[in-house]
């Protein structure tokens, strides 16, 4: 298929911006084996270098260049990686319907039928040959289209239908929208609205900005609005570690009929993720958004509220975003003593603000202890870690969890040649 | 649907072009400056000959509009939906009152939906009636260039007037905190909003930047063993700074990192929090930073 800046499926760009994003060393070859074909590769690559400009920089190895996205996300206004929501590919059809509809529903004085509406369409086709006249299927076709999208209103109360131009609302200010565009979920919706604002100055940055979180949107949204209608879904799962399949529209390869509970979001690692109520398991389980490739809605669940309860009764142990750890549904114990100097009651902030479904005591006028019952303790070794330095004692019920945080902490010191580091 | 051709780079450069041949027929080189200037970098080859060859009869052959009235893009439902989901966020009111249209459609997500389950507890207050005031005060001052006299309390309890003049905000949804990045006379400020206690424009004119100073930028750079996917979970969690990659060899890269001088401890923090799959092996003095760490741990018994 010959180039194209737009694309009809973004699952190819898509795959390939996170793995430019967040790997950035692979080789074309690379690829190649990944089942990319080379043309495929050079499409997309060039399809990102037109969309993302001077992001996408390379570096030069023996077998051929390694393409990256270099983004200092604390030096940005916006997220560079919206850009690629907006470059869906459309028929000569579709546009042109598109602006004649709204343009001719807006001049007209009164509500039209879809007879008047066609022949309104044959003035802006004057002397265009016969064959391009729209015919009213294709006409009524995109009329629906545009009333599901809140584009064009629709009076159906008569023996036919009357259509008009949707409510005019004014695009909200745009210091408001540039800030919740980065921080809101689905924010891709803001820069859409930000595209209508006028030019303005932006006057606000962002520090731990994870962007990446914006090639989930679609399943973001998709599980946003299932949740608000309380329905079941399938989840079409993927490993991601390939790309997408050639064909557009593969067979389900793996799917998880779930019933959606709550997003969990990250903001040190940027990862999304669905906490659902699962079928199969007949318990709440955790699917990351990055490997949900679609959703497909399903019907009303009417257990919806107690599934909810269900999650709510088990989030005071939840550390992250696990609901079952190695000792299945049952907790685990962690309590960790910190010592700490006369100048260091930050330190004693920094627990405080830190300690999620634990709790904080004060030992003495030196050590704090902090104390946690979680499914999953694994999921705050990273977190220990980050005490290096002032971790007087650590227990953990997870035996095998506490050996490994000690084995780590000697690798660590033997790392640096320190001898001994508390093992 | 969020994908759609309606929320388009081109959708929207076609309005900018419909828009501008309102007031004047356009030339092809007038419409390729706007398509340059509005889309992709390939887009003029994709965009003009279409119009010009009435394969998207949106312009008559003279380089007139082919449209009645000026283009509109409405605001459609998955907008709406979205805005409405904003009216329940408290941190909308910083921005101002009433800022949002009157709507009747669902919100596409309620607070009770989403959690961000790691962030700090801590954060700022964006109830506080004082908090929403001095925030549009600073907002005022950023928008019209002025300076500002603010009083804040320093984390060890000590109250500092400043007079600054305000560069940009700052905000991190880790510490759910905004900061503003100001100038004063010779230094520049990161003032946690959440520490100021009164804030108003500087009321003389003689006040002057005399010099201007950025964020000093550092590099560490760090080995990475890829065991237990290491790999990803390093990349990804350091994907918020700029960044460099690149594999040694099956099972070790080199990753180097760029961060803010300021930000010294707690990219060491973050670095630590991964274990002896990430060494760092540049520069000398972030090394000695980690050893200190790692002499201090060895004095207790685990």
């Amino acid at each position: 298929m010959a180039y194209s800046e737009l694309v009809k499926n973004f699952r190819y760009s898509r795959w390939l911006m996170r793995e430019f994003f967040v790997y950035g060393f692979k080789s074309r070859g690379e690829y190649a084996l990944h089942g990319l074909s080379a043309r495929t590769y050079d499409n997309e690559r060039r399809r990102l270098e037109n969309w993302l400009g001077p992001y996408l920089e390379f570096y030069q190895q023996r077998d051929g260049r390694r393409y990256f996205l270099n983004v200092d996300s604390r030096a940005l206004f916006h997220n560079p990686l919206y850009v690629g929501w907006k470059a869906k590919s459309f028929t000569d059809l579709a546009v042109s319907l598109h602006f004649f509809l709204l343009d001719l529903l807006h001049a007209a004085p009164r509500l039209l039928t879809l007879v008047e509406i066609c022949a309104l369409l044959d003035n802006y086709l004057e002397g265009q040959p016969a064959s391009l006249l729209y015919d009213p299927g294709t006409v009524r076709l995109k009329l629906k289209e545009m009333i599901s999208q809140g584009l064009v209103a629709l009076d159906a109360d008569r023996d036919f239908y009357l259509y008009g131009q949707a409510q005019r609302l004014p695009v909200p200010d745009a210091t408001l929208l540039d800030y919740f565009s980065e921080v809101a979920p689905c924010g891709v919706i803001g820069s859409y609205l930000l595209d209508r604002a006028l030019p303005h100055r932006e006057y606000i940055r962002f520090k731990h900005h994870y962007i990446l979180a914006a090639m989930e949107s679609e399943v973001l949204h998709d599980l946003l609005a299932a949740l608000q209608e309380e329905r079941e879904v399938k989840l079409e799962l993927t490993s991601f570690v390939k790309p997408p399949p050639v064909n557009s529209s593969p067979p389900p390869r793996d799917l998880a009929a779930v019933v959606p509970l709550r997003i969990y979001i990250s903001v040190r690692t940027g990862r999304q993720y669905l906490l659902a109520y699962a079928e199969r398991q007949k318990a709440i389980r955790t699917f990351r958004l990055d490997k949900i490739d679609r959703v497909l809605a399903g019907g009303r669940c009417a257990d919806f509220a107690a599934l909810r309860e269900l999650l709510a009764a088990q989030e005071p142990h939840i550390w992250g975003v696990n609901t079952r750890g190695a000792a299945g549904d049952s907790l685990e114990e962690v309590e960790l003593t910190l010592y700490y100097g006369e100048q260091e009651a930050h330190i004693e902030r920094r627990l405080e603000r830190e300690r999620g479904c634990g709790t904080v005591e004060r030992v003495d006028a030196r050590h704090l202890r902090f104390q946690a019952s979680v499914y999953d303790s694994s999921e705050m070794l990273p977190w220990l870690r980050t005490f290096i330095g002032r971790i007087t004692e650590l227990k953990m019920s997870n035996k095998e969890l506490e050996r490994r945080f000690k084995e780590d902490l000697a690798a660590l010191a033997a790392l640096y040649g320190e001898n001994g580091g508390g093992a | 649907m969020l994908f759609h051709e309606i929320y388009s780079v081109y959708y929207q450069t076609l309005a900018k072009l419909l828009t501008a041949a309102a007031k004047r027929k356009l030339t092809r080189a007038e419409m390729e400056e706007i398509v340059r200037r509005e889309a992709f970098s390939e887009s003029v080859q994709a965009i003009v000959p279409p119009l010009l060859e009435r394969r998207w009869p949106l312009f008559k052959e003279n380089g007139a509009s082919n449209l009645q009235t000026l283009p509109y893009l409405p605001i459609s439902l998955l907008e709406r939906r979205w805005l409405k989901a904003l009216a329940l966020d408290p941190r909308l009111a910083l921005f101002g009152d009433d800022l949002l249209f009157s709507d009747d459609v669902e919100p596409l997500f309620k607070p009770e939906d989403v959690r961000y389950f790691d962030r700090y507890t801590d954060g700022d207050d964006y109830t506080d009636p004082g908090y929403i005031r001095r925030f549009r005060v600073i907002l005022a001052a950023l928008k019209k260039n002025l300076p500002l006299l603010i009083s804040m309390t320093t984390p060890r309890g000590v109250v500092r007037d400043l007079v600054v003049r305000p560069d940009y905000l700052e905000y991190s949804p880790k510490d759910d905190k905004f900061r503003l990045l100001a100038q004063g006379e010779r230094q520049a400020w990161l003032i946690n909003l959440g520490r100021v206690t009164s804030c108003e424009l500087y009321p003389g004119d003689d006040f002057q930047v005399l010099e201007q100073t950025v964020p000093r930028q550092e590099e560490v750079e760090l080995e990475l063993t890829d065991e237990r996917r290491a790999l990803e979970r390093v990349l990804y969690q350091f994907s918020d700074l700029a960044k460099r990659v690149e594999r040694l060899d099956d099972t070790h890269y080199r990753l180097l990192l760029k961060y803010d001088a300021a930000d010294r401890t707690e990219i060491l923090i973050r670095v630590l929090a991964f274990g002896p799959v990430l060494r760092v092996t540049k520069p000398y003095a972030f090394i000695e930073l980690v050893k200190e760490r790692l002499a201090a741990q060895r004095q207790y018994e685990l």
